[in-house]
């Protein structure tokens, strides 16, 4: 059982890692339908979304950029949300994925640097 | 070629060229004998600071309504500052616009070398000389930073001594040079309101950020060794030089039932104006129009993208900068600081907060963190900025691109640099402008209140909702401020609703029900004695038929005719008239002095013998009375009650347990007629105990000055040898 674990684990990492661009648009998209989707925020998603990110960028060797570059998408989205809707909330929500992603990629950049 | 073309942009004296284009603006703002003054700061101190001086920032006390002991120390060096600018420029106007100059270019110039002093580690060059500037562009044009400039407080020197303090701090840090620091303290103490208890919530907003920030940067970036005994050093000299300040309020805030002690300490007052306060300003608290900072423009919205993009491409080409990461985790923090709805966990960690004694100054997020925000916004885009510069191939394409933005903020902030902060029309008026020159009329007025006995406090109409009070100047525009009769003439004035304390609803109740004796005898209880009315129409009703009237009109005249109908049916009579400025004086029947004798119950006052005051200053009083006729009595003396008044009777102090409230606010002393000690007269001294701790203050710090000082010059001498 175990072994079939990371076995799909090593598959997935190695997906991840080798279409990096592509993950990062995926996951784009995964948090605009979240925002979109459901009529109101849950933290429950919000970490639970970033816990899922930095475990598939763990498994796939992701570097800081990749984090950053998912972060501009983010911002880019929020960007356009204001444009149509000012500070609406989606446009909050995305927001909050926007800073809770470039924390994390500060972060993540802090300990590349570190080691 | 690019090289030559980048170097005759930012050649090495720009930034000095912006700072003077800077500093000359706010010359442009007002004209000349015209002042922006009110507020709730009132910054009468530039119309007359002598005055204000002498009458608010000695003594342990506020020289308005019922006079709780409370002190104002900390405006005595800055106050000192602007009486010195005001003796060499001889024109409030030009000394205002200095101050103004100044927060403009010495923030502007402060960023500026923080910046470059954050990128020379990098060998900045040309590179971090643009993003510096455009750094210090952004931060004092920054939307969040222009926007307080009228009936600005005085903790809003912030604007440039943050910044200024930053810089000195990291300059002494980073180059282990002690004279930064000591630069650094003689600042502080001609600043000192900024430094002080009443300037806490932009104090502890931005000083243990900055702190942090730099000892952060000298050990885990540059891997320095702190300088631990300049700093200790430094640390001494700053307690010494602000405790003609910081004693009196600090034991002030100790002392049981003061205003700032329930503010900091009690837990019902922490869950009603903390937690409450916030929650109701929270959903005002957008996390995008804080990461985009839009301009007042509205179509230049999209300018706003350009800082927050440059931040991620930064972070993104400047792989292993620590400096940059470390300022981007600031620039977070300040964030969610300023926000606060970063999650719903954000949200329930910051309701916790209040419960850490003194964070309930934070309650309104929205006002207390946009210049600490602002201001680490500015560095992390000098710092990504040259980040992505550094990296490019095509630099004079970027910095076209630079200039491009640079000159897009200047058009979002046009109409501030135009003037419009100071000259715009109060809130709710018949566009009454803020800005005015004093009504000569009433510089007599002011005189003559000069000249009235201190027995006795006025009583200011048309009455505020606050504690302001309205002038209208001889140009036509309007001051709406603290009581210029209180902080310029020293005399105690009713003028607004909060200045009654307890007392308000009953004035208010008296006056619905036309009830003119109840209202007779709460002034005497008030011991007001004099009713100054500015019967000015263009003050009330023509000029401001709303704010700052709205809650006063539902029980009070609403007009000014009524108003003198009002007076009318009062018992006083007028002992002045200069234009609309009229004094009346209350009857001797039906008033009561500030100091009296009564029987045992107080209820009645003793009209005879009579006794005689002689106030020495604001908290010292010298009282003559001839012997009681009964065994004993009370002596009333009607500032707010303060435990801290203690009386002396022919010598001997009046034992605690004989001092009592009365009135519901006044102080009363027991008097027995052993306090004769066989004299035939009382001769007492009144006096205000916590006054001492202000002169204990004031010998610390100029101890500390005179340490200061001899430090500096020898650092000096030891710099030229």
């Amino acid at each position: 059982m175990i072994a079939h674990i990371k076995k799909t684990l090593a598959v997935v990492g190695k997906w991840v890692h080798e279409n990096q661009g592509v993950f990062v648009g995926f996951f784009g998209c995964l948090i605009s339908a979240e925002v979109y989707i459901f009529p109101k925020s849950a933290d429950i998603r919000l970490f639970s979304g970033l816990a899922l990110y930095w475990i598939l960028s763990r498994i796939g060797r992701l570097s800081s950029i990749r984090v950053l570059q998912l972060s501009l998408i983010l911002f880019s989205i929020m960007s356009v949300s204001f444009l149509f809707s000012g500070t609406g909330v989606q446009t909050e929500r995305i927001a909050v994925w926007f800073i809770l992603f470039l924390a994390f990629g500060i972060v993540t950049q802090w300990r590349e640097t570190v080691s | 070629m690019k090289e030559h073309i980048l170097r005759k942009l930012v050649g090495r004296n720009i930034h000095w060229f912006i700072a003077i284009v800077l500093f000359a603006i706010p010359f442009f703002w007002l004209k000349p004998g015209e002042m922006d003054l009110g507020g709730d700061s009132g910054r009468l101190y530039f119309y007359d600071p002598v005055s204000f001086i002498r009458n608010v920032s000695i003594y342990h006390q506020v020289p308005e309504g019922l006079a709780p002991a409370d002190p104002n120390t900390y405006y005595l060096s800055y106050v000192s500052f602007i009486a010195v600018l005001l003796f060499i420029f001889r024109s409030s106007t030009i000394v205002i616009s200095i101050i103004s100059g100044a927060k403009l270019s010495i923030g502007f110039l402060a960023v500026h070398g923080i910046v470059k002093t954050l990128c020379n580690g990098q060998k900045a060059g040309k590179v971090g000389e643009l993003a510096a500037i455009m750094a210090g562009v952004f931060y004092i044009l920054a939307p969040t930073m222009i926007g307080n400039y009228d009936k600005a407080l005085t903790s809003h020197n912030q604007v440039f001594l943050n910044p200024l303090m930053f810089y000195l701090l990291l300059k002494f840090i980073t180059k282990s040079d002690p004279l930064y620091l000591l630069a650094g303290l003689g600042i502080s103490f001609v600043f000192a309101p900024n430094f002080a208890l009443t300037s806490a919530p932009p104090f502890f907003a931005f000083y243990p950020l900055a702190i942090g920030y730099v000892l952060l940067y000298t050990k885990i970036v540059l891997k320095n060794k702190l300088p631990w005994g300049w700093m200790f050093t430094g640390a001494v000299l700053y307690l010494g030089i602000h405790a003609f300040h910081l004693v009196p309020q600090i034991l002030n805030l100790f002392e049981p039932g003061s205003f700032t002690n329930t503010r900091v300490f009690d837990r019902s007052s922490i869950a009603h104006e903390g937690v409450r306060y916030f929650l109701a300003v929270l959903p005002l608290a957008n996390v995008t129009s804080r990461i985009l900072m839009v301009p007042a423009i509205s179509w230049l919205w999209w300018s706003g993208i350009f800082a927050p993009l440059v931040f991620v491409i930064g972070l993104m080409s400047a792989k292993k900068d620590k400096t940059l990461l470390l300022t981007a985790g600031f620039y977070l923090l300040t964030l969610y600081l300023y926000s606060a709805k970063i999650t719903d966990i954000g949200v329930a960690i910051y309701k916790k907060l209040f419960y850490i004694p003194g964070f309930s100054m934070f309650r309104n997020l929205i006002g207390q963190w946009p210049s600490v925000y602002t201001f680490y916004f500015a560095l992390l885009l000098g710092l990504s900025i040259f980040a992505v510069l550094r990296k490019m191939k095509f630099r004079l394409w970027m910095i076209m691109v630079s200039v491009a933005v640079s000159i897009l903020w200047i058009i979002g902030a046009s109409s501030f640099l135009k003037g419009e902060p100071v000259n715009k029309f109060h809130a709710q008026s018949n566009n009454i402008p803020m800005t005015f020159a004093m009504d000569p009329r009433y510089e007599e007025a002011l005189m003559f209140v000069r000249s009235l006995p201190d027995d006795g406090k006025i009583l200011t109409l048309p009455l505020t909702d606050a504690y302001y009070q309205v002038l209208s100047g001889a140009s036509g525009g309007a001051y709406i401020g603290t009581s210029t009769i209180s902080q310029l003439t020293g005399k105690k004035d009713f003028n607004g609703y909060q200045l009654f304390g307890t007392f308000s609803e009953d004035f208010m109740k008296y006056s619905r029900e036309n009830d003119m004796s109840k209202i007779t005898e709460l002034l005497s209880t008030l011991s007001i004695r004099y009713i100054f009315h500015n019967s000015d129409p263009k003050i009330y009703e023509a000029g401001f038929p709303q704010s700052p009237y709205t809650y006063m009109k539902t029980s009070f005249p609403k007009s000014q005719t009524e108003y003198m109908q009002f007076i009318s049916s009062l018992e006083a009579k007028q002992i002045y008239q200069n234009g609309p400025y009229a004094i009346y004086e209350l009857d001797s029947s039906v008033r009561r002095p500030l100091v009296y004798t009564a029987n045992a119950s107080g209820s009645i006052i003793n009209r005879e013998p009579e006794i005689s005051i002689i106030k020495s200053d604001p908290v010292t009083y010298h009282i003559s009375a001839s012997g009681l006729s009964e065994k004993s009595g009370v002596l009333v003396f009607h500032d707010a009650y303060n435990s801290n008044w203690a009386l002396t009777i022919n010598g001997s102090p009046v034992s605690r347990d004989r001092h009592f409230m009365i009135d519901g606010y006044a102080n009363a002393w027991k008097l027995l007629q052993d306090d004769q000690n066989g004299e035939k007269r009382y001769t007492m001294v009144l006096r205000l105990r916590s006054q001492n701790r202000v002169w204990f203050g004031w010998s610390i710090t100029v101890l500390s000055l005179v340490l200061l000082g001899i430090v500096m010059v020898r650092r000096i001498v030891y710099h030229i040898l």
